[in-house]
């Protein structure tokens, strides 16, 4: 199967985005021939926890399972959030955990994390996670950069941690990839705008393509240019395999 | 698994073939940060043309940024010369402070191979505006020689006053180096607005983007370019090969309308 780990249901609206119906999304998938993507409803990342979960759970339906979810653990909400990550790990389409300490403004390494750590520990579930590099002119990706997620990587080895768009700029990817070689339980998803040449081929070398993923970033981002640079990196068909889904059907538990 | 992929990877790389792209957004000399990349010669530039079908297209210089305008724009000719590429060379104001010597120039660069032009208002601290750009603008302009722009360069505002200060004049915006989806509520009412206003599409890479575009405005308003070798090529090649549009259009964004706004350089 041809997995993108990395999308999202739900309302844009910093920007015009030409759709976010499933259906659209759906489609653009069976052209490409992406099976399954799992996608992090914006809803919940903007504190709106209740139509996250029942958006999230209406397009698993309405997709035929094409679209399992990670709903977003909210530190500055932490029960109200945990209600509904909590309801849907124990319901088919729940997958994950997702947090943006970017957007949330809030360390990685802040202890209102640790219930969600400790849900994913409980529930087998991977935690996936905003990451970048600092910014100049984007100050709230300190919070996100791959350093700071050490102190729960090392704490709960047995939970996955997928550092999303890989640390998204250089410095964020050499980070990522440090962290990656530290510790055996973290991942990184190549979704969003990082489409320096060559990274791909280099992820793979420093980190091994068994802990890499195809992602996109729908609907910011087309998955078309994700999807060929894979398809056209200098790697082996093997290795093409593991990021285009292997490692997303092993990690989420996904399967035909 | 490895059957399925190994279908999807020959069914882009013959469409990609197929396609013939021109490529707007190619460079050669030192980027600030090479990243992961090496190699910033014209000769691994047409290396890794091959390897990515890209058939030609227009070479810049980082020189020109970072170093000197002049400079560069002289090695940028001496490297293309006989290979087939044009050069987009870099402007600045004071090259046209004396109008006969900036024609003059112009038409020297024209001759050896230049059919675009690149400025960097913001790092070059100048402002785009008549009293300060006129003579340099009104010259691109009577030779419609098209303007290529980072949006990180200037405004929004700025790009609408130029558009329609030029009519004449193409003016390609390209999305470097941030991508220049959140900026949609800008470009959309100024592909509406001005008919000579293009993009350019190796940061253009919003979810559906092409075919709304497209839908929108047609498709000749699409410049193929991959910012290569900063930027992976397939990001932006796979947009086009795979675009829900028509073979056509796929056409036009590939190499089409890169082509005829070189052909459009009007000869000194």
């Amino acid at each position: 199967m041809i997995v993108d780990a990395h999308c999202h249901l739900g309302s844009v609206e910093a920007f015009y985005v030409p759709s976010t119906a499933t259906e659209e999304m759906l489609a653009l998938m069976d052209s490409l021939g992406i099976d399954i993507a799992v996608q992090m409803h914006v809803a919940a990342i903007m504190e709106c926890f209740e139509i996250a979960y029942e958006a999230s759970v209406a397009a698993y339906e309405q997709s035929a399972h094409r679209l399992p979810f990670a709903l977003t653990y909210h530190p500055r909400y932490p029960e109200d959030s945990l209600e509904f990550i909590a309801k849907s790990l124990g319901r088919p389409g729940g997958v994950g955990i997702k947090i943006h300490p970017g957007q949330h403004q809030t360390f990685p390494e802040d202890p209102a994390y640790e219930a969600a750590w400790r849900l994913a520990d409980k529930q087998g579930v991977p935690i996936i996670t905003h990451s970048w590099a600092l910014s100049d002119y984007n100050p709230t990706q300190r919070f996100a950069t791959p350093e700071h997620f050490e102190h729960y990587v090392a704490s709960f080895p047995q939970v996955n941690l997928v550092l999303a768009h890989a640390g998204g700029r250089y410095e964020g990817h050499l980070a990522a990839v440090r962290l990656a070689q530290d510790y055996e339980n973290v991942y990184l998803d190549l979704s969003g705008d990082a489409y320096s040449f060559g990274l791909i081929e280099w992820l793979v070398a420093q980190v091994g393509a068994d802990r890499i993923l195809f992602g996109s970033d729908i609907s910011w981002v087309d998955p078309r240019t994700h999807l060929g640079r894979v398809l056209d990196a200098d790697i082996t068909l093997d290795e093409k395999a593991l990021i285009l889904g292997q490692n997303a059907c092993r990690l989420f538990h996904l399967s035909s | 698994m490895i059957e399925r992929i190994s279908s999807l990877m020959d069914d882009y790389r013959q469409t990609r073939a197929m396609l013939r792209f021109l490529d707007a957004n190619l460079w050669i000399g030192r980027p600030r940060n090479p990243e992961f990349a090496s190699g910033f010669d014209i000769a691994t530039l047409r290396q890794r043309m091959e390897r990515y079908n890209i058939y030609g297209g227009l070479v810049s210089h980082f020189g020109a940024l970072a170093y000197g305008a002049g400079w560069a724009n002289e090695e940028l000719l001496k490297a293309i010369e006989g290979t087939g590429l044009w050069a987009c060379i870099t402007l600045l104001p004071e090259m046209f402070w004396h109008e006969a010597a900036g024609e003059s120039y112009l038409a020297e660069m024209i001759k050896r191979g230049t059919r675009a032009a690149r400025v960097f208002p913001a790092t070059h601290n100048f402002s785009l505006r008549a009293w300060c750009s006129g003579a340099l603008l009104e010259a691109l302009a009577a030779h419609c020689i098209p303007l290529v722009l980072w949006h990180t360069e200037t405004s929004w505002e700025e790009i609408r006053s130029l558009c329609q200060a030029y009519p004449q004049l193409p003016i390609i915006v390209e999305g470097t180096p941030r991508k220049i989806l959140y900026y949609s509520r800008f470009y959309y009412p100024l592909l509406e607005q001005c008919s000579n206003l293009y993009l350019e599409l190796h940061n253009l890479v919003a979810y559906l983007g092409i075919e709304d575009l497209v839908s929108r405005f047609g498709a000749q308003r699409l410049v193929f370019g991959s910012f290569m070798p900063v930027c992976d090529p397939n990001a932006t090649l796979m947009q086009v090969t795979h675009a829900r549009i028509s073979q056509e259009d796929k056409m036009l964004v590939a190499r089409e309308n890169l082509a005829q706004l070189i052909a459009g350089v009007k000869q000194p």
